[in-house]
């Protein structure tokens, strides 16, 4: 009876199956630079999860004086990340959002010498837009060297799809931008453009139309 | 919980196998603190604080004077406050099989060295993966009575979480090392009816 029951036992052990849950950890490695290529160091970045608000915040970490750092954290299931970068008196804020499991190699996330940019080095425009003849102003936007608060990692497909409107910009001091808009006048949707050269102070400028 | 269901099962099977004059069923019930120590460059050592936790023990079988039975319990590191206000921490909760050896000092005082292997979870924010660990050390006990023992001891352990990363940074992660110091009590439930250094016959 012993010898069955012994018998027994080590069949039912290789019955027993492992129900072990492996942790995925996903890596956020950077290489922080300036606009001049050097490196970005003691700036405070974090990674957070989200389902939609970015409130959940899962690590943190300070670069170092090569503008290295590397953020390790737990994969969790149906979510996007989103990697933030904390202002200081130096750096301008700044995020990265819409990050996906696809977007990481390896485990890893990394892409290569991302630029920060200096409160030193940014001034504000503001568009007033100002109204000369029957038309209505339909969309405005920026393109050039505006300074992005934030990147979507995987954003929708052209803000000129749809009818966009925004009249404040931090944009790199001395520099020049290009302010497109659509004006709708009798019936006709026209998109114009000007030219704005950026002083070494905030500007605010008049878009007639 | 393969090993866990393992491990049981063969107690059990040994108990079955083998009731000849040698082996008996001996139940010691034990229970203590525990107050972890974690050392290495290792993700639990570097970003976690030392916490506490317990196990409660109970030891069924006696051969001679080695004695075997199964563990349960758990430690918590505390963790380290983030910038954000919040606070993480690891508890890793495990059981498994224990083998000491009884070795008597004194009428009152026993040391026992001690393995054993535990297989557990780890609680933390990264949705709860599997872990295992040895461990390895000893126990001081004193008796009051024939049944109760106040009992101390220290045992260094290693454990490995199941990670799944870059190859480069797996092992900082995945693996954790500790020494732990413990302070408890201890019921013999069926001591020795003879005097110490011999067998009882069940």
């Amino acid at each position: 009876m012993k010898h069955i029951l012994f018998i027994l036992t080590v069949l039912f052990l290789s019955s027993c199956t492992s129900d072990s849950v492996s942790a995925e950890l996903l890596i956020v490695q950077l290489h922080l630079v300036n606009s001049d290529a050097s490196a970005a160091s003691g700036i405070n970045v974090s990674v957070s999860s989200s389902d939609g608000s970015y409130e959940d915040a899962l690590v943190h970490g300070i670069t170092d004086e090569n503008g290295n750092v590397q953020l390790v954290f737990p994969e969790l299931e149906d979510k996007e990340y989103a990697v933030s970068f904390l202002e200081n008196e130096v750096y301008l804020e700044h995020q990265i959002t819409g990050l996906q499991h696809g977007d990481f190699s390896n485990y890893t996330f990394s892409p290569e010498n991302y630029v920060l940019y200096k409160k030193a080095e940014s001034v504000t425009l503001q568009i007033i837009p100002h109204s000369i003849s029957e038309a209505s102003i339909l969309s405005v936007w920026v393109i050039g060297d505006v300074i992005p608060e934030s990147v979507d990692w995987h954003p929708e497909p052209s803000i000129t799809d749809d009818y966009y409107f925004r009249t404040r910009y931090t944009v790199l001091k001395n520099s020049n931008v290009t302010v497109h808009y659509l004006i709708q006048n009798l019936g006709t949707i026209q998109e114009l453009t000007v030219n704005v050269s950026i002083p070494d102070s905030d500007i605010t400028y008049n878009l007639d139309y | 919980m393969r090993h866990l269901c393992s491990a049981m099962l063969l107690i059990v099977a040994f108990a079955s196998h083998a009731q000849d004059e040698k082996i008996h069923f001996r139940p010691i019930f034990r229970a203590n603190l525990a107050f972890p120590l974690a050392v290495g460059d290792n993700y639990i050592n570097r970003e976690n604080n030392d916490g506490g936790g317990g196990f409660v023990s109970v030891y069924l079988l006696e051969y001679r004077k080695f004695q075997l039975g199964l563990g349960i319990g758990g430690i918590n590191f505390t963790g380290k406050q983030r910038y954000d206000g919040s606070e993480k921490s690891n508890t890793y909760m495990s059981g498994g099989p224990m083998l000491r050896y009884e070795i008597p000092i004194s009428k009152r005082i026993k040391v026992y060295p001690e393995v054993s292997a535990g297989i557990g979870l780890i609680f933390n924010d990264w949705e709860e993966p599997g872990a295992s660990d040895i461990k390895g050390g000893f126990l001081l006990s004193y008796g009051f009575g024939r049944k109760f023992s106040l009992i101390a001891g220290s045992a260094y352990q290693y454990g490995k979480i199941s990670v799944e990363t870059r190859s480069d940074v797996k092992n900082y992660y995945s693996d954790f090392r500790d020494f732990q110091f413990y302070f408890g009590v201890q019921i013999d439930f069926k001591p020795r009816t003879k005097t110490s250094g011999n067998e009882s016959k069940n």
